[in-house]
């Protein structure tokens, strides 16, 4: 695996909204090659942490850093590294499919030549669909192509809010893989996830969102997702 | 440099593309501007003779409703699938955005008024004594509008009601523009006085400035809060 020498903290979160705690002293750790999958019920809080984490949501108290070699990002360099798939996509729907690779490109001063671009759009399974505008995607080529946004912009940090959604069998298998080829380049993972094959399949660490808090966190190696998701299953 | 200027035209060229191939403002709002200004001519008919003397304010109410009307259709876009924050969690300064956005906003503000403003000058009698004054005030006052509009449409994007609210919240700030515009049109079309031209120019270039270096400091920090 390769090494990026990067470390994404969580510092002791709480965020608020009116008089109603969303998030509770909330610390999570996640280093090169990690990926964390948050479980809990809806309503959780599991969206609000990965806005949190992706820089969308201040919290009240506390503060979300990521290090290199020790030393941490601010700025432009901090968001060069991060990028977030919420459940809005981010996609321009009147765009083309390349124009929202190409545009992403750009804003990460990353390449954006056709020929590069058309290659993730053909990893992606969107080859075909290049010079289609996005509002004519079903829910599945939408999520194929906000996962292009994610390699495009070359950021080691994948924030990932229920990646998996609309996507088929095909497209499950092949977004698994390409977490997986992500981890081994030593990139970071953080998604937020429902389904327990999908945890036992990409993650190494999950952690079990309660009311807000993190109430268990464990490798999957160790028996993590049954643990999890066993909690999940009691009433609460 | 090419940190400033690639997002940047990214930026333009992603709001120049959508405009281009839905057409939304420049059709529909160009015809919103022709609309108002017709309506205006019925309305003003009552007193053929000072025809003229309205054309000022004719001009400057179809600039302020246009632009008004057009900003908060361009930030739509940004609102469907929060576009905007694409933008703003890139590594992109979002002062660059903020700059990005107020030049698409100008450049299609001065599209609608080369539609608009010659239907003024014909249904108002309206001839032009200083061609350099006129396109000073409207480039100035335009920008002015553009900056205060382009801010807080992007503020308000996910407010309620948020067509009545950047109104409420955009026209007392934008009253002394107005004020500006007037005066210097009409002392462009030999209806004013022309000794305080240079004041009033002097105070669109001041406000344009301030609103400028004000947005680009706190552009992002005002769109999270």
């Amino acid at each position: 695996m390769a090494r990026r020498n990067l470390q994404f903290e969580v510092r002791a979160v709480t965020l608020t909204a009116g008089r109603r705690r969303i998030l509770r002293d909330i610390a999570l750790t996640v280093a090169d090659g990690d990926v964390l999958a948050l479980v809990g019920r809806n309503g959780a809080g599991k969206s609000t942490l990965l806005s949190v984490m992706a820089g969308r949501l201040r919290p009240d108290v506390g503060d979300v850093r990521l290090l290199q070699d020790g030393r941490p990002l601010a700025g432009g360099e901090l968001r060069s590294r991060v990028v977030w798939l919420p459940h809005e996509l981010l996609i321009y729907p009147d765009l083309t499919a390349i124009e929202n690779l190409r545009l992403t490109a750009s804003l990460y001063s990353a390449r954006d030549d056709a020929g590069g671009l058309s290659k993730t759009l053909a990893a992606v399974g969107l080859r075909h669909a290049s010079d289609k505008v996005a509002r004519a995607f079903s829910r599945g080529m939408l999520q194929r192509l906000a996962v292009a946004r994610l390699i495009v912009s070359g950021a080691p940090l994948w924030l990932m809010d229920e990646p998996m959604t609309g996507l088929d069998e095909p497209g499950r298998h092949w977004l698994k893989e390409t977490i997986g080829n992500h981890k081994l380049g030593g990139g970071l993972v953080v998604f937020s996830s429902h389904v327990r094959s999908e945890v036992a399949d990409c993650a190494n660490r999950v952690a079990l969102i309660e009311g807000g808090r993190v109430t268990f966190e464990g490798a999957v190696s160790t028996g993590g997702v049954s643990e999890a998701f066993g909690r999940l299953e009691v009433p609460a | 440099m090419t940190r400033v200027l690639r997002p940047f035209i990214a930026i333009l060229r992603k709001d120049a593309t959508i405009e281009f191939r839905t057409r939304e403002v420049l059709f529909t709002v160009g015809i919103f501007a022709l609309l108002l200004v017709v309506v205006f001519a019925f309305a003003f008919q009552a007193d053929s003779s000072s025809m003229a003397g309205y054309g000022p304010g004719v001009i400057w109410a179809t600039i302020l409703f246009f632009t008004t009307i057009g900003q908060s259709r361009l930030f739509d876009r940004e609102r469907e699938n929060d576009g905007l924050w694409a933008l703003l969690l890139s590594p992109v300064d979002p002062a660059v955005v903020f700059l990005a956005k107020v030049t698409g906003s100008f450049v299609l503000a001065v599209l609608m008024e080369l539609v608009s403003l010659p239907l003024v000058f014909v249904l108002f009698d309206l001839t032009v004594w200083s061609p350099l004054l006129l396109l000073g005030a409207l480039l100035l006052g335009t920008l002015a509008l553009t900056l205060v509009g382009t801010l807080f449409s992007a503020m308000l994007m996910r407010a309620r009601m948020k067509e009545v609210l950047l109104p409420l919240v955009t026209y007392p700030l934008l009253m002394p523009v107005l004020m500006a515009g007037v005066r210097l049109t009409g002392a462009a079309l030999g209806l004013g006085m022309p000794e305080s031209d240079g004041f009033w120019l002097r105070f669109l270039t001041g406000f344009d400035l301030v609103v400028c270096g004000m947005s680009l400091a706190l552009f992002g920090r005002m769109i999270r809060a």
